[in-house]
């Protein structure tokens, strides 16, 4: 495939006035290799981002935490997005110019902007609310530990486990607080932002990162109380 | 282990009926699969007296899981080109 779009570009440089670019000479000369070339790229374009999509969309499915509303709108928007792709390729193909195509064919990244945010927002959703779900699954069973705790008696044990009970309410406050408002911020970015939401996924990645660090030291903190509790 | 049982289980019944061996009483049979009963898990371990339960340790593990699941979404979350349409 990659030797054929070669060979093909190859040919259309050759048919067209040597200095003189595309864009310069306007749609005064089209030729039909130019076009095709275009069309071609539009659905090789188009058929990769529905790839894409299918693989986002089966990422969702098997991560149970997503909460309903951000898997709802995940999948809009993945319905949204196949859809309008098909419209613009449609588009593209039905041009009769080398403008008209390649004006239509730019829609393919800037409406949609798959890889750039689509993807990140995707994954950074499922991270953060599967991530926040860790983190419930621990508070909820502080109660218990603490509960344990206070029937050790007094002594080196009960010390451990109290500095461990402590630390893990602790890393797992910090991490609902990371993981926090991620998927809201990140599924509120749209296409038209670029190149400004790029910073924002910078942060959510970040947030995610120090999420996961602490829902770590969590676990850890709760692997160290059973042993010592049992 | 199952005959240790059975042949306890025998003694037992033969104790109880003043014999020290013989017939007098069948001995009461014990199904091969069945393990000897045990006692339910205490709620407080003798020895600290303090017990989480299994409770705590499925919620450990579903964040153990949770967490590594989230790990691996978060190195996914890496943003590509687009790429442009030839012109």
């Amino acid at each position: 495939m990659r030797l054929r779009t070669a060979l093909t570009l190859a040919a259309t440089v050759a048919l067209v006035t040597p200095g003189a670019s595309f864009a310069a000479r306007g749609t005064r000369e089209c030729a039909q290799v130019r076009l095709d070339a275009i069309k071609r790229w539009s659905t090789l374009a188009v058929t990769r981002r529905h790839a894409t999509i299918a693989v986002l969309s089966g990422r969702i499915a098997v991560r149970p935490h997503v909460t309903p509303a951000h898997r709802n709108t995940l999948v809009g928007r993945f319905g949204s997005d196949g859809s309008g792709l098909d419209g613009v390729n449609q588009s593209v193909q039905a041009a009769t110019t080398c403008a008209a195509a390649h004006a239509e064919a730019t829609h393919v990244v800037t409406d949609f902007r798959v890889y750039l945010l689509l993807v990140p927002q995707t994954h950074l959703t499922v991270a953060a609310d599967t991530g926040a779900y860790g983190a419930s699954r621990l508070a909820a069973a502080e109660p218990k530990a603490a509960a344990a705790i206070a029937l050790l008696p007094a002594g080196e044990k009960r010390t451990a486990a109290q500095a461990a009970y402590d630390d893990l309410v602790a890393q797992v406050r910090a991490a609902q607080s990371d993981f926090g408002g991620v998927g809201d911020t990140v599924l509120a970015l749209a296409p038209a932002q670029y190149p400004g939401f790029t910073t924002s996924l910078d942060s959510a990645r970040a947030h995610v990162g120090a999420g996961v660090a602490a829902l770590g030291k969590a676990v850890a903190d709760a692997e160290r109380l059973a042993t010592l509790l049992r | 282990m199952t005959r240790v049982v059975a042949a306890a289980a025998l003694a037992l019944a033969l104790a109880a009926c003043g014999h020290s061996g013989g017939s007098a009483r069948p001995a009461p049979t014990t199904p091969a699969t069945t393990a000897p009963a045990t006692t339910p898990a205490p709620a407080t371990s003798p020895a600290s007296g303090a017990h989480v339960g299994a409770d705590f340790t499925t919620a450990v593990n579903d964040a153990s899981a949770a967490r590594s699941q989230s790990s691996g979404d978060l190195g996914a979350a890496t943003a590509a080109g687009e790429g442009t349409p030839p012109s």
